[in-house]
């Protein structure tokens, strides 16, 4: 099978797949050669301004038939890599990789649903901050790999800020060793969260010293 | 760190009689956790596993564990002082050969330690001596409820305890205890044992843990089922199977005892005394021969051989062990030398 042409030039054969993830139903992929990626300096479009390591780790694997697997927005680590190495890279690729790694978990387990304790902090909220806590600091390893110590400090705050967020535990968080979690905690479904910002959604006062 | 700060005799696990102690070692739990978001250490960038060592550390040493309690950076260490905490089954041979910030911590009873950046942030680990899976549970127990209320676990309500393998995704939790099942061995009947163990979703390993072979006829047997399971469920998948296991072996010490007898004496009054004359010896062959002066002692064919002093060699013969005694390396040949002359001296 030829590989799909440049959807810029529409000449060469696309060498450079690109990805834009703006949540799990929202993938957006880009094909390009190398000249028109190297003539758009790879930042001219709007959608490919974001994430140039991302770019990098494409640029060096452009034998990917088809369309790239989709990578986890927080730690960036795609299927594939987590079926080479055998580990995941951040705990929200339980979430994002939930289709994968349930018949994965069912092989392993016999089963792909928890039951036993649960510590306080366990509901969609405290998820929904810490994926948000795990993205900026994401955006923080970048941003000073790239020398850029303004967003960097901006981050940093965000950061502090976020943590400071106390989470309202979910109702019948703590299990006994013995509890039968069914009634206290329904296998909910939770929803994949959605990009949580850096100090939106805030509730409740401040957690006394993280 | 130095192994006079650690008791010369090994850890309390080595050391304690009690339920059983003539098959099961030790028995131990861990509990794996990682901390909420921050990626898993393996993908954390180094100034994120310092950052997590950092916030570790503070809640890590307000935990009550013995008299004392030692805080050891092996990203900082000497080489043989790692080695002397992997043979003493205090860290794993992952956090020794990790990279980036990383230690542990633990009580100088060495019950409990918790791993800082191993695969994942936190493994804590209580280790006790003979059949005593409760209290083991228990005391790892206790220091992750301490843990949790100072800091913010990776968890779902739909998968539990988030690790960095799925693996151990659920609770977290890893059961095991340490067998001494010489009589199975020597009747070639332990496969029957490995049999039994896999069809109840049980795992065992050797001695040192994941893929180490057995030596000194010692295995570990584990859970390998962590999530979709209670915490009492997993250790109860244990329990179960571990009276079938013990009575086992028993019997096979039995059918030695009687039918074999003349041979298993001369065996292990063999082993003793090539354990009290030897110049020379592997590292092997001592866990060898210990294994069968294990067996004499338990059967009171050995009268005057303390069974806790013989365990505690199995550690103590060890490279790394011995080369703290002699304070410099040592090449494998002189290691040798020294590991006879240790034994030699104890068994004397």
């Amino acid at each position: 099978m030829p590989p799909p042409l440049c959807q810029s030039c529409k000449q060469n054969p696309a060498t450079i797949h690109y990805t834009e993830i703006k949540g799990p139903e929202k993938v957006r992929e880009l094909h390009v050669c190398e000249a028109c990626a190297q003539s758009q300096g790879m930042t001219g479009g709007p959608t490919l301004a974001a994430l140039p390591p991302m770019l990098a780790s494409l640029v060096k694997s452009p034998k990917s038939p088809g369309a790239p697997a989709p990578r986890c927005p927080t730690c960036g680590i795609s299927f594939a890599e987590f079926r080479e190495k055998g580990r995941l890279g951040c705990p929200h690729d339980y979430e994002f990789f939930q289709e994968h790694l349930d018949p994965l978990l069912e092989k392993i387990h016999g089963s792909s649903e928890h039951k036993g304790r649960l510590p306080r902090g366990s509901g969609p909220e405290a998820t929904r901050r810490n994926d948000g806590l795990l993205r900026l600091r994401r955006e923080l390893q970048q941003a000073v790999k790239a020398e850029q110590y303004e967003s960097a400090a901006r981050l940093r705050d965000e950061i502090r800020l976020l943590e400071t967020v106390e989470v309202p535990a979910a109702s019948g968080a703590t299990l006994p060793a013995s509890g039968t979690p069914t009634a206290a905690t329904p296998p909910a479904k939770e929803r994949r969260s959605r990009r949580t910002g850096g100090s939106g959604g805030s509730s409740g006062p401040a957690a006394p010293g993280a | 760190m130095e192994l006079s700060d650690l008791d010369r005799r090994g850890g309390e696990w080595l050391r304690g009689g009690g339920a059983r102690h003539d098959i099961v070692l030790s028995s131990r739990v861990r509990l794996a956790r990682n901390l909420a978001g921050f990626p898993f250490a393996q993908r954390a960038p180094e100034e994120q596993k310092a950052e997590i060592v950092a916030r570790v550390r503070g809640p890590l040493e307000s935990l009550s564990l013995g008299t004392r309690a030692f805080w050891v950076d092996i990203d900082k260490s000497e080489k043989v002082d790692a080695r002397v905490l992997v043979e003493r089954h205090l860290i794993s041979r992952e956090l020794e050969g990790g990279k980036g910030a990383r230690g542990v911590y633990f009580g100088s009873d060495e019950v409990v330690s918790v791993m800082v950046n191993e695969e994942d942030h936190l493994r804590i680990q209580a280790i006790r001596a003979s059949l005593a899976l409760e209290e083991s549970f228990e005391a790892a127990r206790a220091v992750d409820e301490a843990l949790e209320q100072k800091l913010p676990y990776a968890v779902s309500s739909r998968y539990g305890y988030l690790t960095a393998c799925p693996t151990n995704a659920g609770t977290g939790l890893r059961a095991s205890v340490m067998l001494h099942l010489p009589a199975l061995v020597h009747l070639k009947q332990v496969d029957k044992v490995f049999q039994a163990a896999s069809r109840t979703g049980l795992a065992v390993r050797g001695f040192n843990g994941e893929g180490t072979p057995a030596m000194g006829d010692l295995y570990q047997i584990s859970n390998q089922i962590t999530l979709g399971k209670s915490e009492d469920e997993i250790l109860a998948s244990l329990k179960d199977l571990l009276p079938r296991l013990l009575e086992y072996e028993e019997r096979c010490r039995q059918e030695l005892a009687t039918r074999g007898r003349v041979k298993l004496e001369d065996k292990v009054h063999r082993a003793l005394a090539l354990l009290r004359s030897a110049r020379t010896i592997s590292s092997e062959e001592a866990m060898q021969h210990l294994s069968s002066v294990r067996l004499g002692a338990v059967l009171g064919l050995l009268a005057g051989l303390d069974l806790q002093r013989i365990g505690e060699l199995f550690v103590l013969a060890q490279p790394a062990h011995l080369q703290k005694l002699e304070g410099r390396p040592l090449e494998a040949d002189e290691r040798d030398q020294r590991r006879a002359a240790f034994l030699r001296a104890r068994l004397a």
